[in-house]
């Protein structure tokens, strides 16, 4: 056989020095499972995941299997994931991870996320994969855990980037790897500069502009794979759009990135179906609302629109925004204070009252998971439903990770409501309940598809039931009709959205459509200008389509 | 290792390092822990520290192990294949056990001699695009050099003992150990070179392409006028690049001891037992 074959000499020193002296040595027993364990941990086959038996808590979706299989396989360890959202991208890329770790040929890792996912990470790959990862916060992690979840921006700065730049990596992962499109920034070059034997880049959008993004990512991964930058631009060009032209380059990138598209999954998606509550304020509420919005007092716009908006989802929300503000900035007494008087005066909110009355109606048992934007609300609906008999559990995404699987399961073996707030829309799966109650509605397209992603997802058996709450003649109204009806995000499943947004340079929807509000003069105002940005958004998601990379 | 051979296992494991049984049923195992195994298993160093520091002695934890996935109990945690638990056990077990002087338990009335026989238990492991790991268990008889593969597996029933039995005493051998150790390293390169090696040919030629990728890429930049700065930052990527891809595709094949040991054994039960193997 034409290799090096090393032979363990040390080990015979070590076994003169323990027979040279007197002592016990191993009892059969011992000597016996010794043996077991390393012939039971000792892998001897070339091929297939073995991970998967280790997880025997996780269950794995096929194209997550093949995705992984085909990264350590074909691709050995040297691989841009790039499945469309929801696809379990951090699935797959623990399960590359956790096969190589089995299979002795990775030890020291460093995992590079964005800042506000590096405690999940964290979690995941202790909960899920049995990998005990740390995160990064102390200077001394870096050499005394073997893997190491960090921040870019926190990794690249003195004096952590030294210390990084000195250790010898088996395993590098990037998550939203469209970031280092651009190989003239420092970012790029500090990625590249990492001593890496294996790597994976994870990105939903490895083209996002131009056909360089990916030239780019490409050679973080492999250099010299698709040429030359220079050979590369004369031969494909800069316009993604002739992507589609070369077939010649797909089948190269094909090589070295795996795309999972939900349409290709195999899957099949239940269904949505949407339903609008509309709702009618009282009399009395539609006073209050009204006050409010003609007030042109010293509230500013942005204020009073967020006012508006907490008035349509419970009083106390409004209520206790109002005594914030007059506690921070009395001046503002003047005007809201005579308005907080009326809202004490409000009885029960029409919305809430309409929340018991379609629980009541469903079949007895029937789960509801609940959406509010607002600690506020959630607190008065849990109340309320209480005060019907109907039992709720409440979660926040601020919880700890193991309050939040108890509630989970509360909520799962005991209670008929969850009641979520926006910040609980990440990081839990609740597909046992198929039916969900936008209490109000996020101004984010994005937020609203996490929320739906919570329970429409794999392992949902049923149809999924959308109940959409909204006020009559109220903001709310404007952004259901003009924003989410136009733009279907409630029937399909808009997989690039994520990408839309970030093509449109809209960094901020939420922001992007309180000016809207805030700056237009009338009614017919606002709603031409909703409709340009539906338009706008609904063209972007076509144009993208055309535009992908593969077909 | 299916659950009831992990159950065995375990209940093994513990037993014989001194653990008390407080309850066992199907799929359960309540163990109260040692002082030793509680400051190996239970991740509470300070506690331990603190205990030493005062000249008392310590409590140790009970554990509750369920290695039937279905079943639960108060304070008990899964244990199965892959759970870092099971895996810190074995680390345990090897560590613990490396070295072994055995005799085999003889009932006799008359005198018996035992031979000498090394045995050296290894994991082989090849690398080459991908890895996979062989285990193999070779014992060699020190006076005549007869040797036998499959040793433990064939062993697995023989009762061995670490003081030897009464009227039994040992032959000296003639093969240094040290020696002995060595011949079964050429044993296995004999046998290593029967083996299929289609995979070496395999990472070498993708070895080769990876390697002529990465000149092409770094040879292309060169060419254009740089500044000497930026030229030697090229060469170190270039260099850490060729070195990523050594890591990755240069092949080798590693012998590493899993554990080693004379063992002490009559001719009846070495004759019996190789004998059955070859019938």
């Amino acid at each position: 056989m034409q290799v090096h074959i090393k032979d363990d000499k040390p080990f015979i020193d070590m076994m003169d020095d323990v027979l040279q002296q007197e002592g016990e040595t191993a009892s059969w027993e011992h000597f016996q499972m010794a043996y077991t364990a390393a012939k039971e941990t000792n892998i001897d086959t070339f091929t297939g995941l073995v991970a998967p038996g280790y997880l025997p808590h996780m269950t794995f979706h096929p194209h997550q299997l093949e995705a992984s299989r085909r990264v350590v396989e074909e691709m050995n360890g040297r691989a841009i994931l790039a499945d469309e959202v929801g696809l379990g991208k951090t699935i797959e890329a623990g399960l590359v991870l956790k096969e190589l770790m089995i299979r002795g040929l990775v030890k020291k890792v460093l995992l590079l996320v964005p800042a506000s996912l590096v405690n999940q990470w964290v979690n995941e790959l202790n909960s899920k994969f049995h990998i005990p990862a740390a995160s990064q916060r102390k200077q001394y992690v870096w050499e005394h855990y073997d893997v190491i979840v960090s921040s870019i921006d926190l990794a690249k700065r003195s004096p952590h980037r030294e210390i990084i730049l000195e250790q010898d990596y088996d395993f590098v992962l990037i998550d939203e790897a469209h970031k280092l499109k651009n190989s003239q920034t420092k970012n790029y070059a500090f990625i590249q500069s990492l001593k890496k034997k294996y790597c994976l880049l994870l990105t939903a959008t490895p083209v996002q502009n131009k056909l360089s993004d990916i030239y780019n990512l490409v050679s973080l991964l492999k250099p010299g794979y698709l040429g030359s930058y220079k050979q590369f631009k004369d031969t494909y060009g800069d316009d993604r759009r002739d992507a589609e032209e070369h077939h010649y380059l797909k089948e190269l990138i094909r090589k070295v990135m795996v795309r999972n598209r939900r349409g290709e999954t195999g899957l099949q998606w239940t269904k949505r179906k949407v339903e609008t509550i509309w709702i009618d304020f009282t009399e009395q509420e539609r006073l209050v609302y009204e006050n409010m919005q003609d007030s042109t007092s010293a509230a500013a716009t942005f204020a009073k629109i967020t006012l508006l908006r907490e008035l349509c989802s419970s009083r106390e929300a409004a209520y206790l925004s109002m005594k914030k503000m007059v506690e921070e900035n009395p001046e503002t007494g003047n005007a809201y204070l005579p308005v907080m008087k009326e809202i004490e005066k409000l009885p029960q909110h029409s919305k809430a009252l309409k929340v018991v009355e379609l629980i009541k109606a469903a079949p007895p048992g029937e789960k509801f998971i609940i959406f509010t934007e607002y600690r506020a609300t959630q607190f008065y609906l849990q109340w309320t439903l209480k005060q019907h008999d109907i039992s709720s559990v409440p979660f926040r995404g601020g919880f700890k990770a193991g309050k939040k699987d108890w509630m989970r399961e509360l909520f799962e073996k005991h209670a008929q409501v969850l009641i979520a707030t926006e910040a609980g829309g990440e990081g839990i799966n609740l597909q046992f309940c198929s039916n969900m109650i936008n209490y109000d509605l996020p101004w984010n397209p994005m937020r609203l598809e996490q929320r739906i992603g919570r329970i429409h997802r794999f392992g949902q058996k049923k149809d999924v039931q959308i109940y959409n709450f909204a006020v009559r003649n109220t903001l709310e109204a404007h952004i259901l009709e003009l924003l989410y009806k136009k733009i279907n995000l409630f029937e399909r499943v808009i997989g690039n959205l994520d990408h839309i947004l970030a093509e449109l340079q809209v960094s901020d929807v939420e922001k992007e459509i309180k000016r809207i509000f805030a700056d237009s003069r009338s009614e017919g105002e606002i709603k031409v200008k909703l409709d340009n940005l539906t338009a706008v958004i609904t063209e972007t998601g076509e144009q993208l389509e055309r535009d992908k990379l593969h077909g | 290792m299916d659950r009831h051979t992990l159950h065995q296992f375990l209940k093994k494991f513990f037993l014989t390092n001194g653990c008390q049984l407080i309850e066992e049923k199907e799929g359960l195992l309540h163990f109260l822990l040692t002082p030793e195994l509680d400051e190996e298993l239970m991740n509470r160093p300070f506690y331990w520290r603190y205990k030493k520091r005062l000249g008392q002695e310590g409590d140790p934890m009970e554990l509750t192990l369920l290695t039937d996935p279905n079943e639960t109990a108060e304070k008990a945690e899964h244990i199965h294949f892959g759970s870092p638990r099971l895996h810190k056990i074995f680390r345990l077990i090897r560590d613990s056990a490396q070295v072994a002087r055995l005799y085999e338990k003889v009932d006799t009335a008359s005198r018996t001699p035992l031979y000498p026989w090394l045995i050296r238990n290894m994991s082989v492991h090849f690398s080459g695009k991908r890895k996979r790991t062989e285990t193999h268990s070779v014992g060699l008889q020190l006076l005549n050099g007869q040797l036998e593969t499959d040793w433990m597996e064939n062993f697995s029933q023989v009762e061995f003992k670490q003081q030897i039995s009464d009227q039994c005493y040992c032959l000296s051998p003639i093969i240094r150990y040290q020696s002995g150790y060595q011949r079964i390293s050429s044993y296995m390169h004999t046998y290593l070179d029967t083996i299929d090696d289609s995979w070496v040919k395999e990472t070498k030629d993708t070895l080769k392409q990876e390697e002529d990728l990465l000149a092409h890429f770094f040879d292309q930049s060169a060419q254009e006028e740089l500044e000497e700065e930026i030229r030697e930052e090229r060469a170190a990527l270039y260099k850490n690049e060729l070195d990523a891809v050594h890591k990755r595709l240069v092949p080798s094949i590693q012998m590493e001891t899993i554990n080693a040991g004379i063992f002490y054994l009559s001719e009846e039960t070495a004759r019996k037992l190789f004998h059955k193997k070859e019938a």
